[in-house]
């Protein structure tokens, strides 16, 4: 199972990552890793070994990199997570490529007009896409958005230390994700708005609506998990 | 054609790989990307063959130099994945250090990668010639080497600015790269030593031993150049 979970800050993507995420290892069998590192300075990822966070220190390193070198990090990160084809991969990415196309431009100064790295990032996007939809035609699409008022509420409740939104970009951010998802190239779609759902609704929302796009191996294994705990083997 | 030129720095990694680029363009008829942004801070650009908007300046330069062993560690595993290929590729390239520098110099001088910590080299260079093994079947890795003693003259005769390796640690280092390339699962390996050779000679040796590592495509080039077809 593929998902790129994509949406403004404080709409919802890193919890319902973590919630499908946890669904996911309770149905399927297994362990989905959640990808959830394109908002500056929170760019770190971990394949294998200690999975640290950056400490204060590095953090401040990576807000002070030139616009050059953020650049640089993101469009490695981003192409790092395409998988290698052919290659069995379940994958949840929380930001991903839309963080970077919206973001980056807005608050990071790349990715604009005249960025000689790969054009502006509104076409890198389509680039990016086209990549996964090659490796991992199975790949679903999920789009969240919320009202700007549910926006700035839940930022006034949950400051966060290292937040990237500004309260007064939160109509043209919202507006910027909803461009980029509707240009994205994904035909596995799926749109989900959060204003007034629990976190445990809307997970219960992509859940139904995933359903025609789980693959026949997604189903096997399901199949096959519930078989073996069923037998207690699990 | 995808070749990793590695070494211990003042080999001549550079210089083998500006020559391979203008052997490749007069005799394949094919402009291969030359990497050679792996010692850090110069880990931008690909000079002399591409735009200077992307070379970092000397400003720049400096925020790679201070950055913390966890930030530094990112850069260049991040630059790694990214260069690698994750799937079926023909597209030429030379990449002069490459994921085994990394391996080297990381741990060493850079203060990241080594075992057990986060971004282990020893883990991500496995991955990294899984994948080439996967999407680049004849890729080719090149070892350098040449005397301590004459590593030692080049550094002192064209010292690097800044230069990677001290010269207390020339003969550990140049073991260390033969270590590393005993140890890659490359499977079309070859050693070139510059000691006493000219440039000239080298590539005269490289071009020798590439042969059974040119793709199709190098070939055709190869048979069109030397037919004069299309001039």
């Amino acid at each position: 199972m593929r998902l790129i979970i994509c949406g403004i800050e404080y709409s919802g993507t890193t919890t319902l990552a973590t919630g499908i995420s946890a669904w996911a290892g309770s149905t399927i069998g297994g362990e989905f890793p959640v990808h959830d590192h394109w908002k500056f300075p929170d760019i770190e990822c971990y394949r294998s070994g200690p999975s640290p966070s950056l400490s204060d220190t590095d953090r401040q390193t990576m807000l002070g990199l030139s616009s050059k070198l953020k650049e640089m990090l993101q469009r490695q990160s981003l192409v790092m997570h395409f998988g290698d084809a052919g290659e069995f991969t379940d994958q949840i990415l929380a930001g991903f490529h839309l963080d970077d196309t919206v973001y980056g431009p807005l608050y990071f100064d790349y990715g604009g007009l005249d960025e000689p790295q790969g054009g502006p990032r509104a076409r890198y996007a389509r680039y990016v896409e086209e990549q996964f939809l090659k490796r991992a035609p199975e790949t679903v699409f999920v789009y969240l958005k919320a009202s700007a008022k549910v926006i700035k509420k839940r930022m006034h409740d949950e400051q966060r230390h290292y937040g990237v939104l500004k309260p007064d970009d939160i109509d043209a951010v919202l507006e910027a994700f909803e461009t980029q998802a509707e240009a994205s190239l994904f035909a596995k779609k799926i749109e989900l708005d959060t204003s007034d759902s629990t976190p445990a609704e809307t997970l219960d929302q992509l859940i139904a609506q995933l359903q025609p796009f789980f693959t026949d191996t997604d189903r096997m294994r399901m199949l096959a998990h519930k078989a073996l705990a069923v037998g207690g083997n699990q | 054609m995808r070749i990793a030129v590695i070494g211990c720095e003042y080999t001549g990694t550079t210089t083998l790989g500006n020559a391979i680029y203008d052997w490749s363009v007069d005799t394949l008829g094919r402009k291969l990307m030359l990497h050679d942004h792996w010692k850090m801070p110069h880990i931008s650009g690909h000079p002399p063959h591409e735009t200077n908007l992307t070379l970092l300046t000397e400003e720049e330069k400096g925020q790679v130099q201070q950055a913390s062993p966890g930030v530094a560690e990112l850069l260049m595993r991040y630059a790694l994945y990214y260069h690698t290929p994750s799937s079926l590729t023909e597209d030429p390239a030379v990449v002069l250090g490459y994921h085994i520098e990394d391996l080297v110099y990381g741990p060493l001088y850079y203060g990241y990668g080594g075992d057990g910590e986060p971004g282990d080299r020893r883990v991500v260079a496995a991955h990294i010639e899984k994948r080439l093994a996967a999407n680049v079947p004849q890729s080719a890795l090149v070892l350098l080497e040449a005397s301590p003693e004459v590593i030692r003259e080049r550094m002192r005769a064209n010292p690097h600015t800044p230069g990677v390796v001290p010269e207390k640690d020339i003969e550990m280092v140049s073991r260390r790269f033969r270590e590393e390339f005993d140890r890659s699962l490359i499977p079309g390996k070859f050693i070139l030593d510059t000691t006493s050779a000219t440039v000239e000679e080298t590539m005269a040796k490289f071009i020798e031993q590439i042969q059974p590592y040119l793709t199709p495509q190098d070939r055709m080039g190869l048979l069109a150049r030397s037919a004069n077809i299309g001039v």
